[in-house]
């Protein structure tokens, strides 16, 4: 590869994760519920997809490293809870909050799903991405993201804080 | 499913992931790190290389289209193995937890589905080389694995499909953190598994696998080796199923939540007078769903469990755990699931005693652990 090539590759690449991290980010905080774990399975998806960066296609970099950090999530968390016979329990959700409590209150409440649930939940509610889609990203059937949906969903709404949010986001 | 919770959810999450400063990510600093491992996979290539030219002569090793420099996995000839089955695993190196793991460009699991023979092709983004001489059982249910050579921290192999719950059984206490991946081996009944740790020792100590079979069976990847089992109803839809290895000092309960709620327990020790057992609080609401099981001896009966505390009293089935061909083995399971309405804050124990008759009709106490 030249020089130029190289540097266009770079250059290429810089304006992805610039594009992208804010997404990246967003997902990361509510599959690991810490900044900290948020940044570091950023930047590490990030570097995974710079290390396959020529067989990634421009229209796909997003997708692509969006699948590598999912799945990078996904097994490091398998193997951490495997160390312990008896882990933490996060702290309880409160029920009379305020909005930014509450929105502490939602990501402890993702924490408390299975992890395949969660991640489902936030590839299809917060992600949008389709039940196929979902399915592709985690290598799982449709039928396992209906069924992780369902009981993501069911789980989230029987414990959900019943105060109405103030939520600075987007509505559908 | 309520739609109004749905649009409820997605703008609560919406408005949830936007709130934290994340701070900002260099795209330089990406760039360097992405650089050194590429880099580390040239020098890697570079060892692989004299490594396989130093046993080619040992007849474990074959060294393949060297020199090649692509990084596109060739199609299998079909003229030169007409019934083999493939799959590709593509850039297995990656950062856990911080830290560079180095793979391959990827791997190809090739199966021959009428010798059974499995061959593994590894890539490190220039050269190729592959290593043969695994087999599995043309009809189905056995498993192959192998550590990728010049690549240390890489396991890959070949598992029946479905093998629910595969898991890897390494040394007590094994840290550090993995990434799998998995792929149907098409028109066979089998599949082909890579896994990538970041401590070399979960390789080298790694004892093998276990899993669920189709029929519900707990099989191990050694034939010598027995897994006994036990299935339980809990709370989930489908029974929970206590297992244990004893060879590899393992005890560990599966339940229907799929692989993401697997928890394992490295249970240690000799099964002699202290009672192995596995404790998992997972929130459910404003409660946590507690699961206690554990193993006492064969014919143990009249079983009394004894619970921290305020944790309420709970009574525990129990059931013989059985191997794979259905013949008792030396176990008598114990299981209780339940909900704790006033969950811990601390990772204490919720089951702290049990007592039982043996078959001879002697009381005993065990101790937990």
């Amino acid at each position: 590869m030249g020089r130029e090539d190289k540097a266009e590759r770079d250059a290429a690449f810089a304006a992805l994760v610039e594009q992208a991290t804010p997404s990246l980010m967003r997902t990361a905080w509510l599959l690991t519920g810490s900044t900290d774990a948020a940044r570091e399975l950023v930047q590490a998806s990030l570097v995974k997809t710079y290390a396959a960066w020529h067989r990634v296609r421009p229209d796909e970099a997003l997708a692509y490293t969006r699948r590598v950090l999912v799945n990078h999530n996904t097994d490091t968390w398998r193997r951490r809870r495997g160390e312990h016979l008896v882990p933490d329990l996060p702290e309880q959700p409160h029920h009379d909050v305020s909005g930014a409590d509450h929105r502490d209150d939602l990501v402890r409440l993702l924490a408390t799903l299975p992890a395949q649930q969660r991640r489902v939940v936030v590839l299809r509610y917060y992600s949008d991405l389709s039940e196929q889609a979902t399915a592709d990203v985690l290598g799982i059937s449709v039928g396992a993201v209906k069924s992780a949906a369902s009981r993501g969903l069911a789980s989230l709404r029987a414990s959900y804080p019943s105060s109405t949010p103030a939520t600075g986001g987007s509505t559908r | 499913m309520n739609d109004t919770f749905e649009d409820q959810l997605r703008a609560d999450l919406h408005a949830a992931a936007g709130h934290p400063a994340y701070g900002s990510i260099d795209p330089a600093e990406v760039i360097g790190e992405g650089r050194r491992v590429v880099r580390r996979r040239h020098r890697l290539q570079a060892v692989g290389a004299a490594a396989a030219v130093a046993v080619l002569g040992v007849g474990g090793f074959l060294v393949t289209d060297t020199g090649r420099t692509t990084t596109t996995p060739p199609a299998h000839h079909s003229s030169t193995v007409p019934t083999a089955s493939s799959v590709v695993f593509h850039d297995l190196s990656t950062n856990l937890n911080g830290l560079e793991v180095p793979g391959p460009a990827w791997v190809r699991v090739d199966l021959d589905q009428t010798t059974g023979a499995v061959t593994y092709t590894f890539n490190d983004g220039k050269d190729t080389s592959a290593s043969g001489h695994a087999s599995v059982a043309p009809g189905g249910g056995s498993i192959t694995w192998s550590t990728g050579d010049g690549y240390p921290n890489l396991v890959v192999g070949v598992a029946p499909a479905p093998a629910i719950h595969l898991t890897d059984i390494g040394g007590r206490g094994g840290t550090g953190g993995s990434t799998s991946d998995v792929k149907l081996l098409p028109g066979t009944p089998y599949q082909a598994f890579v896994r990538l740790y970041s401590a070399t020792e979960s390789v080298s100590q790694l004892r093998g696998f276990v899993w669920v079979d189709s029929s519900g069976a707990v099989r191990t990847s050694d034939r010598a080796v027995k897994a006994y089992s036990a299935g339980f109803a809990g709370l989930g839809r489908a029974p929970s199923r206590l297992a244990t290895v004893p060879d590899w000092d393992w005890l560990g309960v599966f339940d229907d939540d799929g692989a993401s709620s697997v928890w394992i327990s490295e249970a240690a020790g000799t099964f002699g007078n202290e009672v192995p057992r596995v404790e998992m609080g997972r929130l459910d609401g404003t409660a946590t769903q507690v699961t206690v099981a554990g193993l006492l001896p064969a014919g143990a009966s009249l079983v009394t469990p004894s619970y921290a505390l305020g944790a309420g009293s709970h009574p525990l089935l129990t059931a013989p755990l059985k191997d794979a061909e259905g013949s008792p083995g030396p176990y008598t399971g114990f299981f209780a699931q339940f909900r704790d309405e006033e969950p811990k804050r601390a990772p204490t124990p919720w089951l702290t005693g049990i007592a039982w008759t043996d078959a001879g009709g002697q009381r005993h106490q065990g101790t937990l652990r």
